[in-house]
């Protein structure tokens, strides 16, 4: 028995040494590079991609020529389950039928907000080797290991909200819309007497979903730094741990910075998601500190969520992310992928600022 | 003739009698033929080894506190000594320190948080699961702090080998993985610390009277169990090409369903090296299997917790009808 042990341990011991002599000799793996793939295009080199764009937004009709016909492609969530991502997969589900693709021929997968089930799933998608890879997922840095697989494979990424080395880019600008809703603010704050009536600012951050995601709050905060000086704004402002994105954990977190701050009576506050501003809302709420004219709220995203906050008159404001249209410009960008058109580097959805006084222009009820 | 018949009764209980690991190779069996059916991609060589070497990490530890659990205790810190060593070994590549001296670095922090649950455990009395929830959260808390958040690139050929090297084409993750599972089932099965083990576990003032050192045979499985989550911590690190604060956040959940779900008994005293393994695959190619069908992840949530559910139930019935 012990020298079965020993024969064993040894065994390890030599596996280590030659791997790590292999390793020792290998060369340093290349990191991608961001703009490595993104080439500079004639100036008409978009115009499929432009065409099928202005097509998705502009009518219901299929796509000329249906392009996704017998065609695959891949999709990943960067968090299935929340509003925000069931109208994206949606959106993308319903303009990859009017491309003229098999529902069947779309492959999905959730990568729960997790670097670890990301990896899994791309893992999983490259082995069913689609011919484009629509990924949403919260760390720029772990989609430098998923560009560099789905490079070799020789499959095109289209990334969703979190930039992907070598991939056009689609989505919002996490600290421009950040800073629009710290702008927002700014103005309702100065509409009710200005910054000396504010007793703090609480930014509902989310750590866990990487540096991408602080920055919606985190620009937020700049908008405000901008706006009065650092040394204003920094001894007013309140970073807090809203947990992973939902209700219950922004619950807790807000009910801490509550009892933190007994004496406060006007606040600012702002969060990465609406689920998290409903935990929130309701940690205010039960501790008998709610009164509309004290908070100044704004959300990200304006998801059904976001929507009945507004017209229920708990925030004052979310900045649009139209969820519901990122398919309009992901399967047009899949569709010159698969067609041997070239992409934009960057796909921008347009921003808007809805308040209870242009909800229904943006969201008819 | 009475003596005879209860003769026959027990020959007869023997000749039906499956274990519960052959049980779950059974089920490990059929639905590996479901999803080979249902799905074209699931049976390819890239799938099936991408699928080991991204579950390698999860087994690793898997083995090690199966261990743990046998003896009695638990270690729920696994996850939160993930996320600790994937940060410090990055930020220490990053610093410019080499690879290999990174590895032992780590490796002796995983086994010095080993040594810190123990000792609460085993020295000062603390319950096993109200320490490794506390320590859980600290060594979450320290790479939080440690990396202030952020997403640390960890580019370095020794760390990068771990995760994504090759021996004689097969993944190196893989191989460590068959090479731990081998150790701790000699251990367990072969050796007279694995049946002290077992001894403590199923009961320690016996074990104890019997002159063995319970405390020393639970501290250095928590030592054991340290160190296999720092080498997965590195894995993890090396398969992402990142240190982050996030990695084996939840871990613990999965890895502990996964052994209950091999057969060990969360009282302690009972369980299988072989049982934890098939527990790890079951949910690796659940997961993966549904996947690959577009079944949404919630749903497949669902299915895991049923399929353990499902399994751990049989397990209590079939004893129940083996004890009458």
């Amino acid at each position: 028995m012990r020298k079965l042990k020993t024969v064993l341990i040894i065994g390890l011991a030599m596996v280590f040494a030659v791997g790590l002599s292999m390793s020792a000799c290998a060369p340093a793996p290349e990191v991608a590079d961001p703009d490595v793939g993104v080439e500079e295009p004639e100036a008409d080199a978009y115009d499929y991609y432009e065409m099928l764009n202005e097509h998705a937004t502009t009518t219901d009709d299929p796509y000329p020529d249906s392009p996704a016909e017998g065609r695959t492609i891949a999709y990943t969530d960067i968090m299935g389950g929340i509003p925000f991502c069931a109208n994206v997969y949606g959106s993308v589900q319903e303009e990859w039928a009017k491309a003229g693709g098999a529902a069947e021929d779309l492959y999905y997968a959730d990568n729960q907000y997790d670097a670890t089930v990301g990896l899994q799933n791309a893992d999983i998608l490259l082995a069913r080797e689609p011919e484009v890879l629509i990924w949403f997922q919260f760390d720029s840095m772990v989609n430098s290991i998923v560009a560099q697989k789905f490079s070799e494979a020789g499959i095109p990424i289209i990334a969703v909200d979190v930039p992907v080395p070598g991939a056009p880019f689609m989505g919002v600008n996490n600290f421009q819309v950040a800073y629009m809703a710290g702008e927002k603010a700014i103005q309702l704050v100065e509409d009710q007497g200005g910054i000396d009536t504010v007793d703090n600012i609480v930014l509902m951050q989310m750590p866990a979903g990487g540096e991408v995601t602080m920055l919606r709050s985190e620009g937020f905060y700049q908008a405000f730094a901008d706006e009065y000086g650092v040394d204003v704004i920094d001894p007013m402002t309140i970073r807090a741990d809203g947990g992973a994105g939902e209700a219950e954990e922004a619950n807790a977190a807000m009910a801490d910075v509550l009892a933190s701050i007994p004496d406060a009576e006007n606040f600012v506050l702002t969060s990465i998601n609406e689920q998290t501003m409903d935990g929130c809302i309701s940690a205010i709420q039960t501790a008998g500190r709610w009164d509309p004219d004290n908070w100044v709220i704004i959300t990200q995203g304006v998801d059904d969520v976001g929507q009945a906050q507004i017209r229920e008159g708990l925030t004052d404001a979310g900045i649009a992310y139209f969820p519901e249209r990122y398919g309009e410009y992901l399967i047009p960008a899949a569709s010159a992928f698969l067609q041997g058109h070239a992409v934009p580097p960057f796909m921008y959805v347009d921003n808007e600022v809805i308040t209870a006084e242009n909800i229904d222009e943006w969201y008819p009820e | 003739m009475a003596h005879n018949q209860e003769e026959a009764g027990v020959k007869k209980e023997k000749k039906f009698y499956i274990s519960n690991t052959v049980t779950l190779v059974i089920v490990l069996i059929a639905m590996f033929v479901f999803f080979s059916l249902t799905s074209t991609h699931f049976l390819s060589t890239y799938n099936i080894v991408s699928m080991i070497s991204n579950l390698s990490f999860m087994g690793i530890v898997a083995a090690v506190l199966t261990m743990v659990m046998i003896s009695g205790e638990i270690d729920f810190s696994i996850g939160g000594n993930i996320g600790l060593t994937s940060v410090v070994a990055a930020i220490l590549v990053d610093s410019g320190i080499p690879g290999w001296l990174v590895l032992i670095l780590c490796l002796l922090m995983g086994c010095a948080i080993g040594v810190f649950n123990g000792f609460l455990v085993t020295v000062v009395g603390v319950n096993s699961i109200i320490a490794t929830v506390g320590t859980m959260s600290v060594w979450r808390g320290l790479a939080y702090t440690f990396s202030d958040g952020r997403s640390v690139l960890a580019v370095d050929p020794v760390i990068d080998f771990l995760g994504r090297g090759n021996i004689v084409n097969i993944p190196f993750p893989i191989i460590l993985f068959i090479i731990v599972f081998a150790l701790c089932y000699v251990v367990m099965n072969q050796s007279k610390w694995g049946r002290k083990i077992y001894a403590v576990g199923v009961n320690p003032m016996a074990s104890f009277l019997s002159g063995i050192n319970v405390k020393q045979v639970k501290f250095l499985t928590f030592v054991l169990c340290g160190l296999a989550a720092a080498l997965g911590g590195l894995i993890l690190t090396s398969l992402s090409m990142v240190g982050m604060p996030q990695h084996g956040q939840g871990l613990e959940l999965t890895i502990i369903s996964a052994i209950l779900l091999g057969g060990t008994a969360l009282g302690g005293g009972k369980g299988q090296i072989l049982g934890t393994l098939t527990g790890i695959l079951i949910l690796s190619v659940l997961l993966n299997g549904l996947t690959m069908l577009d079944v949404y992840y919630y749903h497949i949530q669902i299915a895991q917790g049923a399929v353990l559910v499902a399994v751990v139930a049989t397990y209590e019935v079939r004893q129940k009808r083996l004890q009458q």
